[in-house]
């Protein structure tokens, strides 16, 4: 018997994650209140990251609900955008991001990051 | 106050959700089984009713209304038994419903999505911008949302060689970055000393 393939949803859901842990100032993903930023396929769960359906062109919105280093938060988030934009982009996947919102949920107090100057814009 | 007791109400009200659920689920399968049988078998629910005691319940509740529409005693009990229900049914609404919304400050929202993030967050940078300004031996900060865009309220500890209109101007000017970012309004307070550090 073999596992049915994940849906272009849920794989869109770990590729964006992926994406977003792969920056060295991302420390995790968070669920967010009552655990609304998770994505559950037969129990396993994948925490920070929430991707919902937008009509029926394969467009998804997805959302990600993370924990990071100190750092300035908004060039970080536009650029985890772009990097699962871009992933989004070269992978095979049938679905896309139609829009990406990105929730910093916290930040690890001691953990400023070595390259961090928190002088450019947040 | 209201931050001081939702907790306390969002756990009894789950709590409680999950009694009534357990108490349903019971009352539910002893319907079901005793609706095997009918008229007065044992399996009926007639028998479920003297089982449960429906007639005696249903003669106190009679005595028991009978002396609440009396004036007296009763009839204030049951006034304040009332009064403490509405109270009791408001704070399981409290838990139900309040703090349900996660309070972002919001960066950026276009098609292409939001940035946003947390109060905890936004105050740590503060911190970590204020602590990086000359003469600040300690900062603490406190982000707060509004229908504005929100505030934050730094609390930054000089030495007192320091002058504190300086200073404070030095770190509003290092709270620049949150300002233009997150559009937030900046409050600086500048204080002598720092907790736990001495004062040079």
């Amino acid at each position: 018997m073999t596992d049915a393939p994940a849906s272009a949803r849920v794989e869109l859901a770990r590729l964006a994650l992926n994406a977003a842990l792969a920056h060295p100032d991302v420390r995790a993903g968070d669920p967010g209140p009552a655990g609304t930023c998770v994505t559950t396929v037969d129990g396993d769960r994948t925490e920070g990251v929430s991707v919902v359906a937008e009509g029926s062109g394969g467009s998804y919105a997805v959302t990600l609900s993370l924990r990071t280093r100190i750092v300035p938060l908004r060039p970080l988030s536009e650029e985890l955008r772009e990097r699962v934009r871009r992933a989004a982009a070269v992978s095979a996947l049938a679905g896309s991001p139609s829009s990406i919102e990105i929730r910093i949920v916290d930040v690890d107090d001691n953990l400023v990051a070595p390259s961090a100057t928190l002088r450019p814009p947040l | 106050m209201v931050r001081t007791v939702t907790p306390l109400a969002r756990l009894v009200a789950r709590l409680l959700a999950v009694a009534l659920l357990i108490a349903l689920a019971v009352a539910g399968l002893a319907i079901a089984v005793f609706s095997i049988q009918s008229g007065t078998a044992a399996l009926s629910l007639p028998e479920l009713a003297k089982v449960v005691g429906l007639p005696a319940l249903r003669d106190s509740l009679g005595d028991l209304l009978g002396a609440v529409e009396a004036s007296g005693p009763i009839a204030l009990l049951s006034a304040l038994g009332g009064f403490g229900a509405v109270l009791l049914g408001l704070f399981l609404l409290l838990g139900v419903l309040a703090g349900r919304n996660e309070r972002l400050f919001t960066a950026d929202e276009s098609v292409e999505g939001t940035v946003a993030a947390k109060g905890r967050p936004l105050a740590s940078v503060a911190v970590a911008l204020a602590e990086q300004t000359r003469g600040v031996v300690e900062a603490k900060a406190r982000a707060r949302p509004s229908r504005g865009g929100g505030s934050v309220s730094v609390e930054a500890a000089h030495r007192r060689a320091e002058g504190a209109e300086d200073l404070t101007a030095r770190v509003e000017s290092q709270l620049a970055p949150l300002r233009s970012g997150f559009g937030l309004r900046t409050r600086t307070r500048a204080v002598e000393g720092g907790k736990g550090r001495r004062v040079e």
